[in-house]
């Protein structure tokens, strides 16, 4: 049986491949032979190759909670925000929401970190919306399907306000954190999005609670952090995990900037190992090799505490304006000039960003 | 006049391309329109066919009068180099309004000439002619079988062995099960049950570790006969339930295999009942489903009890996911398999502890 009647095979591959992500699942419910082809890790890698990907940044965003909507009957009356994945497309501006997944009434969990492997996105942990208490969970959302499944819970006690980033390939890795007691977590572990298994890692050098995790060259970052007898006094160095080995490199000292916050690092493209926007001298400055260049001004309508994310060679600002909510994304080009432009965010999407992550599908 | 003269060209001068269909049928083609098309100049300039009706280069056998003629106008238009990027655009679009089915003629016809910009044209439109339609409307357009069942419809696209109908579904079959056992247990108290009740316990174990081989020793030949005999039984009840379990096991592809085990490092056995959760019961993973050896000692009238129930439930399951979330919610307390909150760990436990005594990966 012909993919398309009337056209070889590799030609009505091609077909298939450049049809638009939200058409994925009715494109997997027409027949056997295209279900197969959607299924396939071919599909993926031919889009990417023919240039066909198209670019997301999933959102865990705050949005209005109209009274009624949401079932929970503990936050009727208070009607705080809920927090819920939505979705940017950068290339086409659009802006849309994702379903919740089934079960979550109250939103995802706040605080939750965000990565994904291929077309899963995968949300971890993170505090219940209405108990607060910490969360081991893991939701995995398709974009084949459009469908939530739950994954395995992250092994072992609570595990709050971890490092994690996916190698986009089969793993999501997370370390650091706090346990119950606040103590600073060591551990790391990784979780094999296809087989649904936690993996263990071994455990890092250093105690690194509030750390950030990206990924690049083939090895899991783990920025900075800190441990249980220095709150809140964020270390300068950064530990990689080399995934071939599967161990640890050693520790590489005074890679940040003192006062630099890990959540407004990122990681880098090319030459520069990571971007982080710095609040002081109000621009995004560059690490190339051991310095910190200034690449550019942050604008003036973007105020400091804002999220941070690299999308290929440009860096994505959501900009607070006068207001307490996010009004624009800044897309700071590093590829022509370093010239900044604005993407204006529709109002109703104009939510706090709690975390986020970028997907080419 | 003199230049009017000059300007004129004669019809003689015109050089002119012997092209040959499939068909048969020749006709010549101004050059430059020819020459557009990278495999005729290939055969021009390699070969030095197609100056003489004699000598007319065969088309590939994808290229029939009528859309050749389709390839030449569109060829005609593009060559003239002097043409603006929105006089190409605005023609293309008006080009591709065509039936679905000489789209695909043309996209065929085009490649086997290896006009890719035509090419692309062609697929892009395809793909917009997918995108927005319905699985029942693409069926249409391209005349494509019917062939997914309900079930596969309905899944999520991969990774099947993670549906959580499934494993729920399982677990639900275990459970009941071992209901009927117990109550059996209670009207008989004979020695021979205690031990069709152990048996019941290590079968259940092994189809829960998914045929390891190791679990299911020496019982193996005996079942198997047992195995056939049930088999005939069952094939010919034909009941819709096994039916069902049966597709969606069948299409489960085999996700685990030995040696992967050996080689992840996994987390600790204390902790394995909070990695189990919802979704990670050994079970799932290799699911050679075969339940006729549990049911030997199950009379006939408490067989079909089972079934019926677990057809009803597999109906329910497949309905839409709200209504499943409420109507699992609605099967009561001991039945609330699927946590509604985030925490889900404490009733996933009570669900998994009367297996407390497997040990699982």
């Amino acid at each position: 049986m012909e993919l398309i009647p009337g056209l070889p095979e590799d030609l009505a591959r091609e077909c298939l491949s450049r049809v638009p992500y939200q058409q994925f699942p009715a494109v997997g419910a027409v027949c056997k032979d295209w279900k197969a082809e959607i299924d396939s890790p071919g599909f993926l890698s031919q889009r990417k190759s023919a240039g066909q990907c198209q670019a997301l940044v999933v959102l865990v965003q705050a949005r209005p909670n109209p009274i009624g909507k949401y079932c929970s009957p503990g936050l009727k009356n208070m009607h705080p925000p809920i927090f819920l994945p939505t979705v940017f497309e950068p290339l086409s501006g659009r802006w849309a929401d994702l379903p919740s997944p089934p079960g979550c009434c109250d939103g995802l969990p706040r605080f939750c970190r965000l990565a994904a492997v291929g077309t899963d996105l995968v949300v971890v942990g993170g505090l219940d919306p209405v108990t607060w208490d910490v969360t081991n969970s893991v939701y995995v959302y398709s974009f084949l399907s459009s469908e939530w499944r739950r994954g395995a819970d992250m092994p072992g006690g609570d595990r709050f306000l971890f490092g994690c980033a996916s190698d986009d390939d089969r793993l999501v890795f997370v370390a650091g954190g706090h346990d119950k007691q606040k103590n600073s977590l060591r551990s790391a572990m990784a979780y094999d999005v296809h087989m649904d298994r936690w993996v263990q890692m071994p455990d890092m050098a250093r105690e690194r609670d509030e750390c950030r995790g990206t990924f690049r060259g083939g090895k899991f970052l783990v920025i900075s952090g800190y441990g249980t007898e220095a709150q809140g006094k964020y270390d300068r160095s950064v530990e990689a995990f080399d995934t071939a080995k599967w161990s640890w490199d050693p520790v590489e000292e005074n890679v940040l900037e003192a006062d630099t916050t890990p959540r407004a690092c990122v990681d880098g493209e090319g030459d520069d190992a990571l971007y982080t926007c710095r609040n002081r001298s109000r621009d995004i400055a560059a690490l190339r090799g051991s310095t910190w260049t200034p690449v550019a001004e942050l604008p003036s309508d973007v105020a400091s505490q804002s999220h941070v994310m690299r999308w290929r060679r440009k860096l994505l600002v959501f900009g607070y304006g006068s207001g307490c909510k996010p009004d624009g994304v800044s897309v700071l080009d590093l590829c022509s000039n370093n010239k900044w432009t604005k993407v204006e965010i529709p109002e109703e999407f104009r939510g706090t960003v709690d975390e986020g992550w970028v997907l080419e599908i | 006049m003199s230049e009017g003269a000059m300007a004129v060209v004669k019809p003689e001068m015109k050089s002119y391309i012997w092209l040959q269909t499939v068909d048969g049928s020749i006709q010549q083609v101004e050059e430059e329109v020819a020459m557009f098309c990278p495999m005729i100049c290939r055969e021009v300039l390699q070969t030095g066919m197609g100056s003489s009706k004699n000598y007319a280069i065969l088309l590939p056998q994808r290229v029939n009068p009528s859309i050749l003629g389709l390839i030449l106008d569109y060829c005609r238009f593009h060559q003239i180099p002097g043409r603006s990027n929105k006089e190409r655009k605005t023609f293309d679009e008006k080009f591709i309004r065509m039936d679905t089915k000489r789209l695909c003629e043309l996209t065929s016809a085009a490649d086997s000439l290896q006009l890719k910009p035509l090419v692309d044209l062609t697929s892009r439109a395809l793909a917009r002619i997918i995108e927005g339609k319905t699985p029942e409307e693409i069926r249409e357009t391209f005349h494509l079988p019917d062939d997914l069942t309900e079930e596969e419809k309905l899944e999520p696209l991969r990774n099947i062995t993670d549906d959580p109908r499934i494993r729920l579904l399982n677990r639900l079959y275990a459970r009941k099960r071992k209901e009927l056992k117990e109550r059996e247990k209670l009207k008989n108290a004979e020695v021979e049950e205690e031990q069709v009740d152990d048996r019941s316990v290590d079968d259940l174990l092994s189809f829960i570790n998914g045929g390891d081989g190791d679990t299911k020793g020496v019982k193996t030949s005996k079942n198997k006969k047992k195995n056939r005999r049930r088999k005939e039984q069952r094939d010919s009840s034909s009941n819709k339930a096994d039916e069902n379990l049966q597709n969606e096991v069948d299409t489960a592809p085999l996700t685990q295999n030995n040696a992967e085990v050996n080689d992840i490092l996994v987390a600790t056995p204390s902790k394995a009942s909070k990695v189990q959760d919802f979704s990670g019961c050994a079970f799932s993973q290799k699911l050679e489903f075969d339940d006729s050896f549990i049911d030997d000692d199950l009379d006939p009238a408490m067989k079909e009890e089972l079934d019926r129930e677990v057809e009803d439930f597999a109906r329910r399951l497949n309905s839409g996911w709200p209504e499943r979330m409420q109507e699992i919610l609605s099967l009561g307390q001991e039945r609330k398999l699927i946590p509604s909150s985030m925490n889900g760990n404490s009733s996933s436990r009570k669900c998994i502890s009367m297996l407390s005594s497997v040990p699982f990966l």
